[in-house]
């Protein structure tokens, strides 16, 4: 038999691989693949287990604590498709109301409605949009997925088009690269891996997030407005 | 209380019990906190990892379907949500800095000490240096004790692309440890 290479030591260090037991009879009889298993093991060694800072036994207990409150605005932000096209339908009624009584000026306050349920709306629409992103950098996509993306592509252009004047360019480019992926996941027009990659090295997510802060803190300043 | 078991807790939150979700996070925090700071090597980013997990977790356990154990699944989460925390840091953070700057001006009584400290330093950086596949194959096998088959279905990738990351991951940390001396005489 002739000796071991780096892999197949490597193999056998771990207890894998096909010729297992035939790796262990020679090595154990060949000095030099004996040595050369004993010096992989020592440099094996020295990487060590990782050690890992301490967590007590009543560190589970503390994260659910921390993300409770997000589970539950997960939750109840996870409304059903009918929803959030019944407040498409709602922004949509209230960009014509703002265009037909454009004549007699439009009213703050009517502008401020539209700018209002129009970043609530696009709130929600980004979270439904991370979530799907999100199943589909973990599982491969099907059909549900395929229908939640053209529901959201369909949202998406509503929105803008809704949005004119409103939405500011950054938020446009968002929504302009997630109307891409959405199209991308809506037609199954890459591979899942193409798909998750291109996810991962345009950034969406971390994008959305930041979008999702900033709509967010629109909302709560709206909401003192109110007040 | 006797505990649950696994699969009837994971069944229960799949129907929306909240203290069953409860349950398996506080059963599995550890473990998946344990995964996130060797993949990150990080301890504020573990946190961001773990915390993000359980949220993942909860938005999908409805379509977790117990082909796999419930603790491969949320490993696979875990270490996908990792993988997208290290590749947005390596694109948004400049390296740490080098070693030799690091080491600088350690006196000569605290030679093993600094060897030690120079292996791990240099196990470190070369950790940093393998791919975030490399990296994840690498201490699901290395430190997990997955087999090649559970790391190839909690990455996502055939048991073939499973070996050649952890053949690749091995060949650059010996090659990293190579420089450094073992013993002082």
């Amino acid at each position: 038999m002739s000796h071991l290479g780096e892999e197949a030591l490597i193999l056998l260090h771990y207890g894998e691989g096909d010729g297992l037991e035939a790796d262990r009879v020679h090595v154990e009889s060949c000095l030099r693949c004996q040595a050369a298993l004993d010096a992989l093991e020592r440099d094996l060694e020295d990487v060590g287990e990782m050690p890992t800072p301490e967590r007590g036994s009543d560190y589970g207990a503390g994260v659910y604590e921390r993300i409770e409150p997000r589970l539950t605005r997960g939750r109840s932000r996870w409304r059903p498709v009918w929803m959030s096209a019944a407040a498409a339908v709602i922004l949509f009624g209230t960009f014509l109301a703002g265009r037909f009584s454009h004549d007699a000026g439009p009213s703050v306050s009517q502008e401020g409605l539209r700018e209002r349920v129009l970043f609530v709306a696009i709130g929600d629409h980004l979270d439904r949009s991370q979530m799907l992103l999100l199943e589909v950098m973990n599982a491969e996509h099907g059909d549900d997925e395929r229908s939640t993306a053209r529901e959201l592509l369909k949202e998406s252009r509503l929105y803008r088009a809704s949005g004119t004047g409103v939405i500011d360019v950054p938020t446009t480019e968002v929504l302009d690269e997630l109307e891409r992926l959405l199209l991308d996941v809506a037609h199954r027009a890459s591979p899942d891996d193409v798909l998750r990659s291109r996810i991962n090295d345009q950034d969406v997510l971390f994008k959305i997030r930041i979008l999702q802060t900033a709509v967010r803190e629109r909302e709560r300043r709206n909401a003192i407005t109110d007040f | 209380m006797q505990a649950l078991s696994d699969d009837l807790t994971v069944e229960r939150a799949r129907k929306g019990d909240p203290a069953a979700f409860r349950s398996l996070v506080e059963t599995h925090a550890r473990d998946v906190f344990r995964l996130a700071f060797r993949m990150t090597r990080n301890e504020d980013d573990a946190e961001d990892v773990v915390q993000d997990t359980f949220i993942r977790a909860f938005q999908r356990i409805s379509s977790f379907e117990g082909r796999a154990q419930f603790k491969t699944w949320l490993y696979r989460i875990t270490a996908n949500t990792a993988l997208d925390l290290l590749r947005r840091r390596k694109r948004a953070e400049p390296r740490s800095a080098p070693l030799d700057e690091v080491t600088t001006g350690v006196s000569g009584g605290q030679e093993n000490a600094v060897f030690g400290r120079q292996i791990r330093e240099r196990v470190d950086s070369a950790l940093e240096d393998l791919s975030e596949l490399e990296r994840a194959a690498f201490v699901l096998r290395h430190c997990e004790e997955l087999s090649l088959g559970e790391i190839s279905h909690t990455l996502d990738i055939t048991v073939n692309a499973t070996k050649q990351a952890i053949f690749r991951a091995v060949r650059k940390l010996r090659a990293s440890l190579s420089t450094v001396p073992r013993s002082v005489t």
